[in-house]
C-alpha cells in the first residue's frame, strides 16, 4: 500500500507560468527518450481508436484542458510486478524481464506558455502536462518539445510469481 | 461527469474485462514498458474502484 499522504490535493497546479516546479515528476518512457513527441488517442479520451495519433492527423484533433501527457509523482510500480536487482533480473525468463525507463522534468525552468502541470490524483500519484486552453495536438506537441526532460533511472522489474 | 449505476452482474463483467486487459499488459513481452506502465496503473486503479463499489452494494 502506498503512502499517499505526500500527494497534494487533486487539482493542485504543480507548474505554471507563475508557479515554479518544486518536485520531481516522472514519466515511463523509452530507453532513449521520454516519449513526449506523440499523444495517444487514449490521452484525448478517444475510445474507438487505439495507438498513437498519426503525425498527419495532429491538426485534426484537439487537446482540451485536463488532457495531455501522463506523469507520476513517484516511480510507481504496477501491481503484479516487483523491482529486482540486476543479478535476479538476469536469471528470470528473458520474456518476463521488463524495464521501466524513468524520465523527469528538469526543475528551475519556466514552463512554455499555454502549458500547465496539474495533479489530478486519478490514479493516485498521477498528474497531467496539459493545456491552459484548447489547441490542436500539433501545437501542444510543439510546446511540449520545449520542456526539458532528463533520465531519472531505470527500474528492472519482473513478475512477482 | 455523470455518475452511473451498475448491477452486480454488470460490475462483474467490467471487472472480468479489465482483468483480461491487465493480464494482457502484464504478459506483454516487450522489455521496455514505456506507456504500458501508465496503462497498468490506470487499469489497476479502476479495478480497485470497481471492486470497492461492488463490495459496497
Amino acid at each position: 500500500m502506498r503512502n499517499q499522504n505526500n500527494f497534494p490535493v487533486p487539482g493542485t497546479v504543480l507548474w505554471a507560468v507563475d508557479i515554479d516546479l518544486e518536485r520531481d515528476v516522472f514519466r515511463s518512457g523509452a530507453a532513449s527518450k521520454p516519449n513526449v513527441e506523440y499523444l495517444r488517442f487514449v490521452d484525448l479520451n478517444i475510445d474507438d481508436q487505439e495507438g498513437c495519433i498519426p503525425d498527419d492527423q495532429a491538426d485534426k484533433f484537439t487537446v482540451n484542458p485536463g488532457q495531455g501527457i501522463s506523469l507520476f509523482l513517484e516511480r510507481m510500480i504496477p501491481e503484479g510486478l516487483v523491482i529486482m536487482d540486476a543479478a535476479t533480473w538476469k536469471n528470470i525468463d528473458k520474456k518476463k524481464q521488463k524495464k521501466i525507463n524513468w524520465w523527469g522534468i528538469d526543475q528551475n525552468h519556466p514552463i512554455p506558455g499555454g502549458l500547465t502541470l496539474i495533479y489530478d490524483g486519478q490514479p493516485p500519484g498521477h498528474c497531467t502536462l496539459t493545456v491552459t486552453r484548447s489547441m490542436p495536438v500539433s501545437a501542444f506537441l510543439a510546446l511540449v518539445a520545449l520542456v526539458p526532460f532528463s533520465p531519472r533511472g531505470i527500474d528492472l522489474v519482473g513478475p512477482i510469481h | 461527469m455523470k455518475s452511473l449505476d451498475f448491477t452486480d452482474k454488470e460490475l462483474t463483467y467490467l471487472l472480468i474485462s479489465l482483468r483480461k486487459y491487465e493480464e494482457k499488459l502484464l504478459t506483454d513481452e516487450s522489455e521496455d514498458m514505456e506507456d504500458t506502465t501508465t496503462d497498468l496503473l490506470f487499469i489497476q486503479s479502476l479495478i480497485s474502484k470497481l471492486k470497492a463499489a461492488k463490495s459496497s452494494q
